[in-house]
């Protein structure tokens, strides 16, 4: 039971280090925003308090000293510097491997030691050492204080003077500091911008309508207006708890009249009209785009509060491995149900058929449902690369930002977990070998710093993954005169320029003179290109010279379960990953340009290359007459794969081959079918290039 | 600035902050004489880094003097993801965006104006 708490313990440190550690890098970059020390200060405290509930002493009496020196630079008595970065990265550092090897009591080690020295020195640094320690005290025993108060809404109206900009006061900034107090909703009103020939370039025309929920009160929101007290109109109203039953969801109208935008008697005209409200206030000018805009924002924000109240108070923490074996059990439901599907229609009795469909829409749903459950958004993969590039690039003595985006893209939780290792390597390989020295950069008249790029979004039932950098590119002779030397390729062979790029995959492959610390741990870019094949992914490289160069990885955006496309060749049953296929046509043998495992088709005007599984996969039998084509699309080129038959769709549970099989060319897996029997999961994109292997080879 | 022979591209690159203001308008107001005779103005985007509110303010002021005169006023090209995030932070668009056209019908009140 006490392991049980430990583990939660552990699991709530481990997520909120890792805030830390985004919260530090944000400080670094921006050292004057007070809500990221304030988040930095909250994330040590909780992790001080919890320690010490689940008996983990000694990473709770660290974290105290740690946090002395971040309430100082919350009180201003400590500027927030690279020393404090530094400091308070490596104690996160600390403070994980402390939970992780269990060190729950006894003396500190020499490093923690050392740490707490610095801290303290740190913390000394100030004018006036004993009033700080005094008034450090206070505020660590205060803050819980500020914690239980409720979720209170307040719309804000802040229309500023037209000499706002003058004295450097800048609008949007105030509209983050409100947003570091809750959330915010937003909506700007420019309608007083007259004509440019009219205009005041410098002069604000602006004004702002905003909903926010905060649990700081009143007081706080006032604080941020503070500078701009009487230069313009502001009004703050409350508009209750929030995180209430009853707080929450409003009509459109009401919150309309509320705000004054529109009269009562203008309101009940347009609902008489059958179409939607906002769209007739604005058409009959009762209210004008922008206040509908605000309305609608407060709508949206109030409904967000009340829904998050529900899940708040609903939401549950479930160990992992739980939901692998919901999902497992849920994969033997889908195959079962497609052997009740089969055995109904042998059948053929009305009342199973009818039960056996509403079983088969009820199994479809509870499969969805378990496989969202697994879905977590990529961010939280994101913000340990931001370390990793920290920490390198000075290493390295480099320059180099990373800037994410598509954080919310969501992925299978098991894909996530198999994606942080090749991802690490490429961005690595981005750094090591991609961006240049400041020196170089500023030679090739290049900015000081360069930047690595990741970015996520989905495409289809794939998620896109692309690292790219801003450095020097892929150095193309480079690559094939090792391919040369390593006897990748012929001594004389050319290749195209996209394919010579992808030789860097290919296994004992690489062009670093030495072998780096850094990118070298014995593993090439063939490793990254075999752990996303083995998600059943694919990657991409494309390089510009003197631009950089982006990796592009394609994955699956789930490991379990797939929708296929059965096929029958021979007697053999064989499933492909519908989320490829095109199209399937009719191929008659006299169609067929060239013998062989592989030849060409015409297909939509193109010709495409087209594999006969029967010969690749030597399935024995007579071959039909009139035979399929599956046409693939794979990110934009076709291939056809010739089978006998296609049988249909067909939702298949991914089973694992075992390790025997795992070197099967051209097959990814296995799924039982209806009737008992198996079908092997073609992978076609290798049956496709083994295919056309051998013919090299043998030249 | 580039003639296109159709619509008059203005092309805007780097960050727009306070500090610009008045060497934006008056490439505008320059854009706004030199654009008789054709159909509008389309401002290319690709390469702004930073799009701070006197700008915008600029661009709203421009579409109001292009339906005055029955010009067009549009947006083209690729928005760096960071202005957009800045943009809707303010609330100044109603979503995220990731192009020109797409800012158009964005911006909060930019499409009403003149109707």
């Amino acid at each position: 039971m006490i392991d049980k708490f430990k583990e939660a313990f552990r699991e709530e440190a481990y997520e909120l280090l890792t805030q830390l550690e985004t919260i530090l890098l944000e400080l670094e970059a921006d050292p004057e925003k007070p809500e990221l020390i304030n988040a930095a200060f909250r994330a040590i405290h909780t992790i001080k308090g919890s320690a010490g509930m689940f008996g983990f002493e000694k990473p709770g009496r660290f974290a105290h000293d740690l946090e002395n020196l971040l309430d100082a630079c919350r009180a201003g008595r400590r500027a927030v510097d690279k020393q404090v970065i530094d400091l308070t990265l490596r104690a996160r550092d600390k403070i994980r491997s402390m939970i992780e090897c269990d060190e729950s009591g006894g003396p500190f080690d020499e490093e923690a030691q050392g740490l707490i020295q610095a801290f303290r020195a740190a913390v000394e640094g100030r004018p006036d050492p004993v009033q700080g320690a005094g008034q450090s005290v206070a505020a660590v025993a205060e803050a819980p204080k500020a914690e239980p108060r409720a979720l209170e809404g307040f719309r804000i109206r802040f229309r500023p003077a037209r000499d706002l900009f003058k004295d450097g006061t800048r609008p949007l900034k105030l509209l983050d500091e409100l947003r570091a107090l809750g959330e915010l909703s937003v909506v700007a009103d420019l309608s007083a911008v007259p004509t440019l020939e009219e205009m005041d370039p410098e002069a604000c025309y602006a004004g702002w309508e905003a909903i926010l929920s905060t649990d700081k009160g009143l007081d706080a929101v006032k604080d941020v207006f503070i500078f701009v007290e009487g230069r313009g109109e502001l009004s703050i109203e409350s508009l209750g708890e929030l995180d209430t039953e009853e707080g929450g969801a409003k009509r459109l109208g009401e919150i309309l009249l509320e705000r004054g935008a529109v009269e009562k008697a203008e309101l009940d005209k347009a609902l008489q009209s059958q179409r939607k409200l906002g769209e007739v206030l604005v058409e009959t000018k009762a209210v004008k785009p922008e206040q509908l805009q605000a309305a609608l924002a407060e709508q949206e924000h109030l409904k967000r509060a009340q829904e998050r109240h529900v899940e708040g108070s609903s939401s549950v923490r479930v160990a992992s491995e739980k939901l692998d074996e919901l999902v497992d059990l849920v994969g033997e439901l889908v195959t079962l149900q497609a052997r009740l599907t089969r055995t109904s229609g042998q059948i053929a009795d009305q009342a199973l058929g009818a039960i056996s469909e509403q079983l088969e829409r009820l199994v479809s749903q509870l499969r969805d449902t378990a496989m969202s459950v697994r879905m977590l958004p990529i961010g939280s993969t994101f913000s340990k690369f931001r370390r990793v590039v920290r920490d390198l690039s000075r290493e390295l003595g480099k320059e180099v930002e990373l800037y994410t985006s598509g954080e919310d893209t969501e992925l299978d939780k098991t894909v996530i977990e198999r994606l942080n290792d090749p991802l690490v390597h490429i961005i690595r390989n981005s750094l090591d070998h991609g961006v240049e020295t400041p020196e170089e950069r500023l030679a090739a008249g290049k900015p000081r710093g360069g930047s690595i790029r990741l970015a996520a979004s989905h495409s289809g039932a794939t998620v896109e993954i692309a690292v790219s950098d801003d450095g020097k590119g892929m150095d193309l002779e480079a690559i094939l005169r090792k391919a040369r030397e390593r006897g990748l390729i012929g001594p004389h062979e050319e290749l195209p320029r996209d394919e010579a790029l992808q030789l860097i995959f290919r296994p004992g492959f690489s062009t670093a003179k030495t072998v780096s610390a850094v990118s070298g741990r014995g593993v090439g870019m063939d490793v990254v290109k075999r752990e996303i094949d083995a998600l059943g992914g694919s990657v991409k490289l494309e390089s510009r010279d003197g631009r950089g160069s982006t990796v592009i990885l394609f994955i699956p955006l789930t490991l379990a379960i797939i929708e296929g496309l059965l096929v029958r060749i021979g007697e053999e049953r064989y499933v492909m990953p519908l989320a490829t296929v095109e199209a399937c046509v009719e191929l008659e043998r006299a169609d067929k340009d060239g013998e062989g495992a592989t030849s060409l088709i015409r297909y939509r005007d193109e010709l495409i290359p087209v594999v006969d599984l029967r010969e690749a996969f030597a399935v024995p039998g007579e071959c039909p007459e009139l035979r399929q084509v599956v046409v693939a699309n794979d990110q934009g080129t076709r291939s056809g794969y010739v089978v006998d038959a296609v049988i249909g769709d067909y939702q298949t549970v991914i089973k694992p081959l075992g390790r025997i099989f795992k070197e099967a060319e051209g097959i990814s897996g296995a799924t039982i079918l209806g009737d008992g029997t198996v079908a092997l999961i073609v992978d076609h994109k290798r049956v496709n290039a083994q295919a056309r292997r051998p013919k090299a080879r043998s030249a | 600035m580039a003639n296109t022979g159709e619509a008059l591209r203005i092309i805007l690159s780097g960050a727009y902050g306070i500090e610009r203001a008045a060497e934006l308008a008056s490439a505008l107001r320059a854009a706004l004489q030199d654009a008789k005779g054709r159909p509008g103005l389309l401002i290319e985007l690709d390469e702004v880094e930073e799009l701070d509110l006197p700008a915008v303010q600029l661009l709203y002021a421009a579409r109001r003097s292009c339906v005055r005169r029955g010009l067009a006023f549009g947006f083209a090209g690729a928005i760096n993801p960071e202005v957009s995030k800045r943009l809707l932070a303010g609330g100044l668009v109603s979503r995220r965006v990731a192009d020109g056209e797409a800012l158009a019908e964005a911006f909060i009140g930019f499409s009403a104006i003149g109707a």
